[in-house]
Protein backbone atom coordinates (compact mmCIF):
# COMPACT_ATOMS: atom_id res chain seq x y z
CA UNK A 1 0.00 0.00 0.00
CA UNK A 2 1.69 3.61 -0.76
CA UNK A 3 2.48 5.63 2.18
CA UNK A 4 -0.03 8.47 2.66
CA UNK A 5 1.19 11.80 1.44
CA UNK A 6 1.88 14.61 3.79
CA UNK A 7 2.16 18.19 3.44
CA UNK A 8 3.64 20.31 6.11
CA UNK A 9 2.74 24.30 6.62
CA UNK A 10 6.02 25.45 8.26
CA UNK A 11 7.98 28.52 8.88
CA UNK A 12 10.81 28.88 6.30
CA UNK A 13 13.52 31.15 6.03
CA UNK A 14 11.00 34.04 7.55
CA UNK A 15 8.17 32.97 5.03
CA UNK A 16 5.74 30.59 5.39
CA UNK A 17 5.84 27.50 2.86
CA UNK A 18 4.05 23.96 1.82
CA UNK A 19 6.64 20.95 2.07
CA UNK A 20 5.74 18.02 -0.14
CA UNK A 21 7.12 15.19 2.06
CA UNK A 22 7.54 12.71 -0.32
CA UNK A 23 9.98 14.17 -2.33
CA UNK A 24 10.28 17.63 -0.73
CA UNK A 25 9.26 20.16 -3.14
CA UNK A 26 8.33 23.67 -1.54
CA UNK A 27 6.09 26.67 -2.66
CA UNK A 28 6.65 29.76 -0.79
CA UNK A 29 3.51 31.84 0.26
CA UNK A 30 3.22 35.46 1.63
CA UNK A 31 1.06 34.45 4.63
CA UNK A 32 0.45 31.24 6.68
CA UNK A 33 -3.36 32.03 5.94
CA UNK A 34 -2.73 31.41 1.67
CA UNK A 35 0.26 27.87 2.79
CA UNK A 36 -2.79 26.63 4.90
CA UNK A 37 -5.22 27.11 1.80
CA UNK A 38 -2.30 25.65 -0.93
CA UNK A 39 -2.08 22.98 1.43
CA UNK A 40 -5.36 21.80 1.72
CA UNK A 41 -5.93 22.29 -1.95
CA UNK A 42 -3.19 19.95 -2.73
CA UNK A 43 -3.95 17.41 -0.13
CA UNK A 44 -7.37 17.35 -1.65
CA UNK A 45 -6.16 16.73 -4.95
CA UNK A 46 -4.08 13.93 -4.09
CA UNK A 47 -5.38 10.28 -4.35
CA UNK A 48 -5.34 8.97 -1.54
CA UNK A 49 -6.46 12.14 0.04
CA UNK A 50 -3.08 13.76 2.29
CA UNK A 51 -2.82 14.61 5.21
CA UNK A 52 -1.73 18.62 6.27
CA UNK A 53 0.28 19.40 9.48
CA UNK A 54 0.42 23.02 10.50
CA UNK A 55 3.16 24.10 12.62
CA UNK A 56 3.56 26.84 14.79
CA UNK A 57 6.55 29.55 14.51
CA UNK A 58 8.71 27.64 17.43
CA UNK A 59 8.54 24.05 15.38
CA UNK A 60 5.89 22.94 17.33
CA UNK A 61 3.06 20.51 15.26
CA UNK A 62 -0.31 21.63 16.20
CA UNK A 63 -2.30 18.48 16.71
CA UNK A 64 -5.57 17.20 15.13
CA UNK A 65 -8.13 17.24 17.96
CA UNK A 66 -10.00 13.70 18.62
CA UNK A 67 -13.02 15.40 19.68
CA UNK A 68 -15.98 16.18 17.17
CA UNK A 69 -16.43 19.66 17.55
CA UNK A 70 -20.33 21.23 16.21
CA UNK A 71 -18.36 23.28 14.12
CA UNK A 72 -16.63 22.25 11.05
CA UNK A 73 -12.97 23.06 10.56
CA UNK A 74 -14.02 25.03 7.97
CA UNK A 75 -16.56 27.31 9.69
CA UNK A 76 -13.92 27.61 12.16
CA UNK A 77 -11.30 28.54 10.10
CA UNK A 78 -13.63 31.08 7.78
CA UNK A 79 -14.97 32.49 11.59
CA UNK A 80 -10.86 32.99 12.62
CA UNK A 81 -10.25 34.85 9.38
CA UNK A 82 -13.08 37.13 9.36
CA UNK A 83 -12.54 38.02 13.46
CA UNK A 84 -8.60 38.61 12.18
CA UNK A 85 -9.41 40.41 8.97
CA UNK A 86 -11.53 42.95 11.04
CA UNK A 87 -9.18 43.59 13.88
CA UNK A 88 -6.48 44.66 10.66
CA UNK A 89 -9.14 46.42 8.98
CA UNK A 90 -9.59 48.46 12.56
CA UNK A 91 -6.14 49.14 13.24
CA UNK A 92 -5.69 50.78 9.62
CA UNK B 1 -5.92 0.44 17.03
CA UNK B 2 -7.97 4.03 17.00
CA UNK B 3 -6.25 7.28 16.45
CA UNK B 4 -6.66 8.16 20.27
CA UNK B 5 -4.62 5.10 20.75
CA UNK B 6 -1.90 6.29 17.98
CA UNK B 7 -1.32 9.33 19.79
CA UNK B 8 -0.97 8.03 23.12
CA UNK B 9 2.80 10.47 23.46
CA UNK B 10 1.11 13.49 22.79
CA UNK B 11 -1.92 13.21 24.88
CA UNK B 12 -3.07 15.20 28.04
CA UNK B 13 -5.49 13.87 30.44
CA UNK B 14 -6.67 16.84 32.51
CA UNK B 15 -8.10 15.99 35.53
CA UNK B 16 -9.47 19.20 37.43
CA UNK B 17 -12.38 21.23 38.88
CA UNK B 18 -15.08 22.21 35.78
CA UNK B 19 -17.05 24.68 37.84
CA UNK B 20 -17.42 28.41 36.83
CA UNK B 21 -15.02 29.99 39.24
CA UNK B 22 -11.98 27.25 38.05
CA UNK B 23 -12.79 28.28 34.33
CA UNK B 24 -10.31 30.35 33.10
CA UNK B 25 -7.67 28.55 34.76
CA UNK B 26 -9.10 24.94 32.94
CA UNK B 27 -9.04 27.16 29.80
CA UNK B 28 -5.40 28.71 30.20
CA UNK B 29 -4.31 25.01 30.94
CA UNK B 30 -6.03 23.44 27.79
CA UNK B 31 -4.46 26.84 26.02
CA UNK B 32 -1.14 25.64 27.14
CA UNK B 33 -1.55 22.21 26.17
CA UNK B 34 -2.82 22.85 22.46
CA UNK B 35 -0.18 25.57 21.27
CA UNK B 36 2.52 23.13 22.68
CA UNK B 37 1.56 20.79 20.19
CA UNK B 38 -0.11 18.12 22.66
CA UNK B 39 -4.06 16.74 22.64
CA UNK B 40 -6.06 17.90 25.67
CA UNK B 41 -8.17 15.02 26.80
CA UNK B 42 -10.60 15.24 29.63
CA UNK B 43 -13.10 13.25 31.03
CA UNK B 44 -15.47 16.21 29.27
CA UNK B 45 -15.38 14.24 26.09
CA UNK B 46 -16.92 10.81 27.40
CA UNK B 47 -20.13 12.01 26.58
CA UNK B 48 -21.47 8.54 25.30
CA UNK B 49 -23.86 7.16 27.27
CA UNK B 50 -23.92 3.64 26.18
CA UNK B 51 -20.52 2.86 28.75
CA UNK B 52 -20.09 3.47 32.04
CA UNK B 53 -18.30 6.61 33.45
CA UNK B 54 -15.94 5.32 34.79
CA UNK B 55 -14.86 2.44 32.49
CA UNK B 56 -14.91 5.78 29.96
CA UNK B 57 -12.56 7.66 32.33
CA UNK B 58 -10.14 4.79 32.45
CA UNK B 59 -10.05 4.34 29.00
CA UNK B 60 -8.87 8.08 28.35
CA UNK B 61 -6.27 7.79 31.08
CA UNK B 62 -4.88 4.74 29.58
CA UNK B 63 -4.78 6.59 26.35
CA UNK B 64 -2.71 9.64 27.67
CA UNK B 65 1.01 9.87 28.32
CA UNK B 66 0.62 13.09 30.17
CA UNK B 67 -1.61 13.10 33.50
CA UNK B 68 -2.05 16.75 34.97
CA UNK B 69 -4.58 16.67 38.32
CA UNK B 70 -5.31 19.78 40.01
CA UNK B 71 -6.63 18.85 43.62
CA UNK B 72 -7.96 22.79 44.02
CA UNK B 73 -11.29 21.75 44.95
CA UNK B 74 -11.53 20.01 48.54
CA UNK B 75 -13.99 22.17 49.43
CA UNK B 76 -17.31 20.73 50.97
CA UNK B 77 -20.70 21.49 49.10
CA UNK B 78 -23.89 22.05 50.97
CA UNK B 79 -24.45 19.40 52.31
CA UNK B 80 -21.14 18.97 53.87
CA UNK B 81 -19.21 17.12 51.74
CA UNK B 82 -16.19 17.33 49.71
CA UNK B 83 -15.53 16.14 46.04
CA UNK B 84 -13.94 12.80 45.75
CA UNK B 85 -13.77 12.39 42.06
CA UNK B 86 -10.16 14.36 41.24
CA UNK B 87 -8.40 11.86 43.93
CA UNK B 88 -9.99 9.46 42.43
CA UNK B 89 -9.18 10.18 38.95
CA UNK B 90 -5.34 10.87 40.38
CA UNK B 91 -5.26 7.35 42.17
CA UNK B 92 -6.28 5.53 38.86
CA UNK B 93 -3.60 7.66 36.75
CA UNK B 94 -1.13 6.52 39.56
CA UNK B 95 -1.77 2.96 39.53
CA UNK B 96 -1.59 2.71 35.61
CA UNK B 97 1.55 4.59 35.90
CA UNK B 98 2.47 1.42 39.00
CA UNK B 99 1.27 -1.25 37.78
CA UNK B 100 0.45 -0.97 33.63
CA UNK B 101 1.82 -2.43 30.78
CA UNK B 102 5.32 -1.62 29.58
CA UNK B 103 3.85 1.88 27.88
CA UNK B 104 1.85 2.85 30.46
CA UNK B 105 4.93 3.29 33.34
CA UNK B 106 6.45 5.50 30.81
CA UNK B 107 3.50 7.57 32.28
CA UNK B 108 4.32 11.39 33.55
CA UNK B 109 2.11 13.43 35.99
CA UNK B 110 1.86 17.11 37.16
CA UNK B 111 -0.30 17.52 40.37
CA UNK B 112 -1.34 20.56 40.92
CA UNK B 113 -3.42 22.57 44.09
CA UNK B 114 -4.18 26.25 44.95
CA UNK B 115 -2.04 26.34 47.93
CA UNK B 116 1.38 25.00 48.67
CA UNK B 117 1.41 22.04 50.77
CA UNK B 118 -2.24 22.06 52.09
CA UNK B 119 -2.25 18.54 49.94
CA UNK B 120 -0.22 17.18 52.82
CA UNK B 121 -3.72 18.02 55.01
CA UNK B 122 -6.28 15.65 52.68
CA UNK B 123 -3.95 13.51 50.87
CA UNK B 124 -0.70 13.35 53.00
CA UNK B 125 0.04 9.63 51.07
CA UNK B 126 1.31 11.57 48.30
CA UNK B 127 3.83 13.90 50.04
CA UNK B 128 6.42 12.37 48.40
CA UNK B 129 5.07 13.80 44.80
CA UNK B 130 6.31 17.16 43.63
CA UNK B 131 2.72 19.26 44.05
CA UNK B 132 3.03 22.64 42.34
CA UNK B 133 0.81 25.76 43.89
CA UNK B 134 -0.59 27.81 41.07
CA UNK B 135 -2.23 29.73 44.08
CA UNK B 136 -5.23 30.47 41.57
CA UNK B 137 -3.40 32.71 39.16
CA UNK B 138 -3.93 31.94 35.39
CA UNK B 139 -0.56 33.13 34.23
CA UNK B 140 1.23 30.14 37.26
CA UNK B 141 -1.01 27.84 36.08
CA UNK B 142 0.11 28.33 32.03
CA UNK B 143 3.65 28.26 33.38
CA UNK B 144 3.62 25.43 35.50
CA UNK B 145 1.63 23.59 32.55
CA UNK B 146 4.16 24.69 29.96
CA UNK B 147 7.31 24.08 31.93
CA UNK B 148 6.48 20.33 32.84
CA UNK B 149 5.65 19.62 29.43
CA UNK B 150 9.13 21.10 27.78
CA UNK B 151 10.54 19.42 30.72
CA UNK B 152 8.97 16.03 30.65
CA UNK B 153 8.60 15.57 26.39
CA UNK B 154 12.26 17.15 25.93
CA UNK B 155 10.51 19.15 23.22
CA UNK B 156 12.95 22.51 22.34
CA UNK B 157 9.95 23.53 20.44
CA UNK B 158 7.50 24.61 23.09
CA UNK B 159 7.09 28.59 23.61
CA UNK B 160 7.88 30.41 26.67
CA UNK B 161 5.32 30.74 29.78
CA UNK B 162 5.05 34.33 28.96
CA UNK B 163 4.37 34.08 25.29
CA UNK B 164 1.89 31.63 26.13
CA UNK B 165 0.00 33.81 28.66
CA UNK B 166 0.07 36.75 25.88
CA UNK B 167 -1.46 34.50 23.17
CA UNK B 168 -4.14 33.45 25.91
CA UNK B 169 -4.85 36.82 26.43
CA UNK B 170 -5.24 37.58 22.83
CA UNK B 171 -7.24 34.50 22.84
CA UNK B 172 -9.82 35.41 25.28
CA UNK B 173 -10.15 38.78 24.29
CA UNK B 174 -11.44 37.88 20.15
CA UNK B 175 -13.86 34.86 21.82
CA UNK B 176 -16.86 36.73 22.08
CA UNK B 177 -16.19 37.80 18.41
CA UNK B 178 -15.58 34.53 17.17
CA UNK B 179 -18.04 33.10 19.07
CA UNK B 180 -20.55 35.72 17.64
CA UNK B 181 -19.23 35.02 14.15
CA UNK B 182 -20.14 30.92 15.10
CA UNK B 183 -23.73 32.02 15.99
CA UNK B 184 -23.04 31.32 19.96
CA UNK B 185 -21.75 32.51 22.52
CA UNK B 186 -18.59 31.88 25.21
CA UNK B 187 -20.58 30.20 27.60
CA UNK B 188 -22.08 27.91 25.58
CA UNK B 189 -19.46 26.74 23.79
CA UNK B 190 -18.73 22.63 25.11
CA UNK B 191 -14.95 20.94 25.56
CA UNK B 192 -15.35 19.78 22.13
CA UNK B 193 -16.26 23.04 20.89
CA UNK B 194 -13.56 24.90 22.66
CA UNK B 195 -10.60 22.76 21.32
CA UNK B 196 -10.87 23.11 17.65
CA UNK B 197 -11.40 26.88 17.98
CA UNK B 198 -8.21 27.25 19.73
CA UNK B 199 -6.70 25.18 17.12
CA UNK B 200 -8.26 26.92 14.45
CA UNK B 201 -7.93 30.29 15.91
CA UNK B 202 -3.64 28.91 16.28
CA UNK B 203 -2.77 28.05 12.96
CA UNK B 204 -3.73 31.53 11.76
CA UNK B 205 -2.67 33.69 14.54
CA UNK B 206 0.63 32.13 16.12
CA UNK B 207 2.72 34.27 14.13
CA UNK B 208 2.96 37.04 15.90
CA UNK B 209 1.53 38.59 19.34
CA UNK B 210 -1.22 41.13 19.10
CA UNK B 211 -2.14 43.52 21.65
CA UNK B 212 -4.80 42.96 24.32
CA UNK B 213 -7.35 45.52 23.45
CA UNK B 214 -10.12 44.35 25.78
CA UNK B 215 -10.20 42.07 28.33
CA UNK B 216 -12.85 40.36 29.98
CA UNK B 217 -13.02 40.09 33.73
CA UNK B 218 -13.58 36.58 33.75
CA UNK B 219 -10.14 35.55 32.05
CA UNK B 220 -8.28 37.82 33.84
CA UNK B 221 -5.14 36.56 35.99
Amino acid sequence: MARKEVFHVVLRDGSWAVRRQSNGYIWVFNSKTDAIDDALRRARKTKPRAEVLIYGTHGQVFQKPIVKSRFSEKAIRDAVRAVKSQREASKE
Amino acid sequence: MNRSSQTFNTNVFVNCPFDAEYKPIFHAIVFTIEVAGFQTRSSLEASNAATNRLEKIMNIISECKYGIHDLSRIEVNRRGLPRFNMPLELGIDLGAERYGNSRLQTKTLLVMDKTPYRYQQFVSDISGQDVQAHRGSVKLAITLVRDWLACESGRSSIPGGNHIHNKYRSFCSELPVLCETLKTTPKELTFSDFIPLINGWLEVNDSEVQSVFKLTTEYES
